[in-house]
């Protein structure tokens, strides 16, 4: 069943008087439960194709159906409704909010979306254990490893059960055997949980836990691998 | 709500350095009104109980058209009936004392040397119910109403080289314009410690001047005293109320600050000065708030990109802000008002005693030691200044965090 389409999608960008061209006519299908690596080398347009998907831009021209509803334009008050309830986000830099602890940050979306109560508040602790952070609850994000701190982002993508989360780079800041672990754990999600993944990375051990690849050169899909292909 | 308000108490703390920046730009000036505001108080309150107490009484009766040519003290423009309106205005129940008075233009020597001064003739017994008389005599003792004596200041006694027992020439102009003089015994010596006063003023009783300068039973001036100068309005419309419109048409009925215009002249020039100088103060500290709270914005740019990602509205961004803002604020309102009340205790209880210096330049009777009154309009004051401040400083850092575009917020290292 189709969660995403990405119909003739691009973007370009001005840097002064010169245009740049970062996605060109870009057309994806995303199933639910999808477990997708956008790959490509650096200057590709991963980032940019995640944010568009993400709504945190919009496409110079083209469409993105997000179950059925278009969100390449959305006004910002509804774009940000959209990601608040629908989305998930995985920084390279794991953004972790550095005032709170580790059981703020997971809780901290629940708080906005004001669903605070003690049943979420159980998720928070249940999200932490499967991500192996349970004992860390009261830790602040200086206090952890860039690994531990990337669970406590991934656990803080999931805890609204978005029905997709976009990851931009989430090994790129750590050793190949974190790196490893972080995808590890992102999987058994996208298992269990039923969630669906798209992440971008140029890393090749990386690429090869995904269910479908989408592989990006100079803006454009060059190839796709996996699942149905489309 | 809590969440945001929690982040900002947070951010507030992890930016030591330039919140401590922030709360010391702002409470430095709310520390500075507070004891300030005190003090000035004081010395409005001082300046005004000295004035009633020593000079004016709180309300005056003159006949009319005197007012007009006070500067001559004019001894032919004089209330008529006075002993029968003292007696009437008496009975008001705001009035609780009244006397009758004479001013007029003189001069006193010592035989060798002749100074002018501004002669004052009283019944001593109702004038010293209305006026600090008997207690500001250093030397000798106060008048009593068959006395052929003077009371004079302790500048004029030595600038005339006199003392008590000494005996004076007192020249003036009668009623009807004829010159005159009397000898006079220096009965006591008095100090307000106000140089106006200790050196320009004689005291003389009634019933001398009224032979002295003809006067035939008539005085030009009357004096009433209502407890306290915050009753003044309250005695001034009894005893306009109080009088026929017949009276009231031959007479002119001044609440003092009538006579003070000086000195609330100079309150009011002092108070527009402070409020231009806080106003500087406080306007700096806005600037400095808006600079560091900017830095904190583009420091946390990334922040406030992942947070607008996770779902947090402009709006909700923009409150994190405005809440670090009030935050700073009330420590800072908080810190200012206690130091400030400190001082403001110690000036209340201590008091501040003012230079020798100082009193030869002001033309305000004012104690050598001078108290502070706190209140509480100084703290609601500064209370709100400190917060307006704090959101006039927040709001711009705060709308330029709002606005950033999420992907750009996202890119700032």
């Amino acid at each position: 069943m189709s969660l995403i389409h990405i119909n003739k999608v691009s973007k370009d960008y001005h840097l002064g008087k010169t245009i740049v061209h970062a996605l060109t006519d870009i057309n994806i299908n995303i199933e639910k439960g999808d477990f997708i690596a956008v790959a490509g080398p650096s200057g590709s347009g991963k980032t940019t194709l995640l944010n568009l998907i993400g709504t945190l831009d919009t496409p110079t021209a083209g469409e993105i159906i997000f179950e059925e509803r278009n969100v390449s334009n959305l006004p910002d008050r509804e774009a940000t409704r959209v990601r608040a309830t629908k989305l998930g986000f995985i920084f390279q830099t794991f953004n972790l909010v550095p005032v709170l602890n580790v059981f703020e940050n997971v809780e901290f979306p629940l708080l906005i979306n004001e669903r605070d109560n003690a049943e979420n508040r159980k998720d928070v602790t249940e999200l932490l254990t499967r991500v192996g952070l349970e004992q860390y609850q009261k830790h602040r994000p200086d206090e952890l490893s860039g690994g531990q701190r990337q669970r406590v982002a991934i656990a803080r993508a999931l805890i609204n059960k978005p029905m997709l989360i976009l990851a931009d780079e989430p090994t790129a800041n750590l050793d190949s055997k974190t790196g490893e672990n972080i995808v590890d754990i992102m999987l058994k999600m996208n298992k269990e949980l039923g969630t669906t993944f798209i992440f971008s990375t140029h890393d090749p051990k990386v690429v090869r836990h995904a269910t479908k690849k989408i592989y990006l050169v100079d803006g454009q899909v060059d190839k796709v691998e996996g699942n149905n292909q489309s | 709500m809590k969440t945001y308000w929690q982040v900002a108490a947070r951010n507030v703390w992890r930016q030591k350095r330039r919140s401590i920046l922030n709360i010391i730009a702002i409470s430095v000036n709310i520390f500075a009104i507070v004891a300030y505001t005190s003090f000035y108080r004081g010395w409005i309150v001082n300046s005004f109980q000295n004035i009633t107490d020593y000079q004016t009484g709180h309300v005056q009766i003159h006949a009319n058209g005197f007012l007009k040519e006070e500067r001559r003290a004019p001894l032919d423009i004089n209330i008529e009936k006075s002993l029968d309106l003292k007696e009437k205005i008496k009975k008001l129940p705001k009035v609780t004392a009244v006397a009758r008075r004479i001013e007029f233009a003189g001069s006193v020597s010592n035989m060798m040397d002749t100074i002018n001064v501004m002669g004052v003739a009283i019944e001593p017994e109702d004038e010293a119910k209305i006026f600090v008389r008997k207690d500001a005599i250093i030397e000798g003792s106060y008048l009593k109403a068959n006395d052929e004596g003077i009371l004079i200041g302790d500048k004029l006694a030595k600038n005339l080289n006199v003392g008590v027992g000494d005996y004076l020439n007192l020249y003036s102009q009668t009623k009807f314009n004829t010159h005159n003089l009397v000898e006079v015994e220096i009965k006591g010596i008095f100090s307000y410690g106000f140089d106006y006063m200790d050196k320009n003023f004689v005291f003389i009783p009634l019933k001398l001047a009224d032979q002295f300068l003809d006067m035939g039973g008539d005085v030009n001036e009357m004096v009433i005293s209502a407890g306290s100068h915050h009753k003044t309005i309250a005695a001034f419309e009894e005893i306009n109320t109080a009088l026929s419109p017949e009276t009231l048409k031959k007479i002119e009925v001044s609440p003092w600050t009538a006579f003070a215009q000086g000195v609330m002249e100079d309150i009011e020039s002092d108070s527009i000065s402070m409020v231009i100088l806080f106003g500087i103060l406080v306007a700096m500290a806005i600037f400095g708030i808006i600079n560091t709270m900017s830095m904190n914005v583009m420091e946390r740019s990334r922040e406030i990109g992942t947070l607008r990602a996770i779902g947090i509205t402009r709006k909700g961004i923009s409150r994190i802000f405005l809440y670090e803002a009030i935050i700073t604020g009330i420590i800072a309102i908080l810190i200012g008002w206690f130091f400030g009340s400190l001082l403001s205790a110690y000036l209340t209880f201590h008091g501040l005693p003012m230079p020798a210096e100082f009193f030869e330049n002001v033309n305000v009777p004012v104690d050598k030691v001078m108290y502070g009154v706190p209140g509480i309009t100084e703290y609601i004051g500064t209370g709100i200044l400190g917060l307006v401040a704090a959101l006039i400083g927040g709001y711009f850092p705060a709308r330029k965090a709002a606005k950033m575009k999420v992907v750009d917020a996202l890119n700032k290292i």
